[in-house]
């Protein structure tokens, strides 16, 4: 049995993978937090949307410090503060653009759609001319997170720690936005003002998981936990809670499954959440139709 | 400026959204304990005066005054027609009614035991106690129009702006949720503006009506106001 785990091979490898661990369980418990915004205010296209221009962002990045564009030195190895500011910047100008844009249209869904395919097409057509794209690039995209050094995971703890902080001091504001934005208005809450700084706050987070994670990671922990936890939530402490356990959960295990099965990272940890996700609300479903 | 007793005058105003007007020329004044319903047909501006006098859409003309008591405005408290709530949220009836609380708390400052109570007790008030801790998707219509009640009450409002509230509400419920209206007018002295259909429940409960009709507010007694629609109308809709 312990031979089929390979729980002593784990072990062994555990000084080398444990920042990368702790960055997954990081991710995996406050993109949720933000997440739960995403599904409660049906905005989860966006969710899916904004992964990818974060990632194009990140090419951009690279390709910039390639060629020697901004002042940047050209040829250099590849530096992930430049990759960071690409991807928080890329995804705030969209966000920002779709937060001005989506209200005064009627084709949010086609707009947000536009954005995800090209933003996917992007990434890839900037890594293909980026001279410094290599494998570990490639990697970054894809969401392989073993190489998490403690600096990085450091900088995550006090990053996550802060938007874990914002998120719990204006919960009230943040709720009352997305379930009554009438009532917000009329007791003279400055609605605009919520919107920006939650798209910030959320935008950014989006960024840093996209950075460490990469898209698909950083979109499947910021909406799949939300969504199994609105399966079983009667309130809003629930759904906060359930979701965190479950993204951490979600984590765990696929890193271990990942590590014991040499899969990649990110993919499992998708496909495991959307396989949980469709066997419990089909259990669910089969509960509710036989007690009724 | 409005006088001492009013909560809000119009002069003149033009109301509409965008580019659409949809009333004019109207004159309008509300007072303190007020209890006027608005009647009309659909698209006639009911919702859009309420809508104007809660600041969700500004007034495209004239004047729309205020009275500014101290520093401050009127305490308005909004109650939507519930189907308008998304039932996606995981939100139960308390969670609802504590909304009304962020009206007076300050940015991130914590909700705290006082305000909880105070939560309660307009359930309690609204007789919805019990469902505190039901999800508030999960309730009828009627109740979830107490539980919103309730929520505006938490705020103490001075005016209460209820846009159809009892729609898709049945018979009893909306009887009792009138008279329990009529009951925090009374008691309270609430201001109170009503948009409603039930023209037979209005001339039971509600003093003065006003009718939204062809782009123009007419305010008068519900009686005289009742009259004169079952005179256009030319039959005897309220015997």
């Amino acid at each position: 049995m312990m031979e089929f785990l390979q729980l002593d091979e784990l072990r062994a490898a555990w000084p080398y993978l444990r920042h990368a661990v702790w960055m997954g369980v990081i991710i995996g418990a406050i993109c949720p937090l933000v997440g739960v915004y995403f599904v409660l205010r049906r905005i989860v296209f966006i969710g899916v949307a904004i992964p990818q221009v974060s990632a194009a962002g990140i090419a951009f990045a690279f390709l910039s410090q390639g060629m020697g564009w901004f002042g940047l030195l050209p040829g250099a190895s590849p530096h992930m503060g430049v990759a960071l500011t690409g991807s928080i910047l890329f995804t705030l100008a969209a966000l920002l653009s779709m937060g001005i844009l989506l209200p005064r249209g009627g084709m949010s869904e086609a707009f947000i759609g536009l954005v995800f395919v090209v933003a996917s097409g992007l990434s890839l057509l900037l890594l293909s001319q980026a001279p410094v794209a290599e494998a570990g690039l490639l990697n970054l995209l894809k969401g392989e997170i073993v190489a998490v050094t403690l600096v990085d995971l450091i900088r995550a703890v006090v990053f996550f720690g802060l938007v874990a902080t914002l998120l719990l001091v204006f919960n009230k504001e943040f709720l009352l936005l997305a379930f009554d934005r009438e009532l917000a208005i009329t007791m003279g809450k400055s609605v605009l003002a919520w919107d920006f700084f939650f798209l910030v706050l959320a935008g950014v987070t989006v960024s840093v998981a996209v950075f460490n994670v990469g898209p698909i990671a950083g979109f499947g922990y910021l909406v799949i936990p939300p969504l199994i936890a609105l399966l079983f939530s009667r309130n809003m402490f629930a759904m906060f809670l359930l979701s965190v356990v479950i993204g951490v959960i979600a984590s765990l295990l696929s890193f271990y499954l990942a590590f014991r099965f040499d899969l990649p990272m990110a993919p499992t940890s998708v496909t495991l959440m959307g396989v949980a996700y469709g066997v419990l609300a089909a259990g669910k479903s089969l509960t509710l139709k036989i007690i009724r | 400026m409005p006088d001492e007793s009013s909560l809000f005058s119009m002069t003149n105003a033009v109301l509409g959204y965008g580019k659409t007007v949809v009333l004019q020329e109207v004159d309008f004044t509300c007072r303190k304990a007020d209890f006027i319903a608005f009647v009309g047909a659909n698209g006639s501006g009911k919702s859009t005066f309420i809508k104007t006098v809660a600041g969700l859409i500004p007034p495209l003309g004239g004047e729309l005054k205020y009275a500014v008591r101290g520093e401050r405005l009127p305490v308005m408290g909004y109650v939507p027609q519930s189907e308008k709530l998304d039932p996606i949220f995981p939100v139960t009836a308390f969670e609802v009614v504590l909304m009304g609380v962020y009206s007076y708390l300050g940015a991130g400052r914590r909700v705290k035991e006082e305000h909880r109570a105070d939560a309660h007790r307009a359930l309690k008030a609204l007789e919805v106690e019990g469902l505190a801790r039901q999800r508030f998707s999960e309730l009828s219509g009627g109740q979830k129009q107490r539980v919103l009640l309730a929520r505006a009450l938490v705020m103490e409002p001075e005016l209460l702006l209820l846009d159809e509230p009892t729609s898709g509400v049945d018979a009893k419920s909306e009887s009792a949720f009138m008279e329990k209206l009529a009951e925090l007018n009374r008691t309270r002295g609430v201001a109170i503006i009503l948009a409603s259909h039930n023209l037979r429940l209005l001339k039971k409960c509600v003093p003065r009506t006003a009718w939204f009709n062809a782009g123009r507010v007419r305010l008068d007694d519900t009686s005289t106001v009742l009259e004169e629609i079952e005179r256009e109308a030319g039959v005897g809709i309220f015997i």
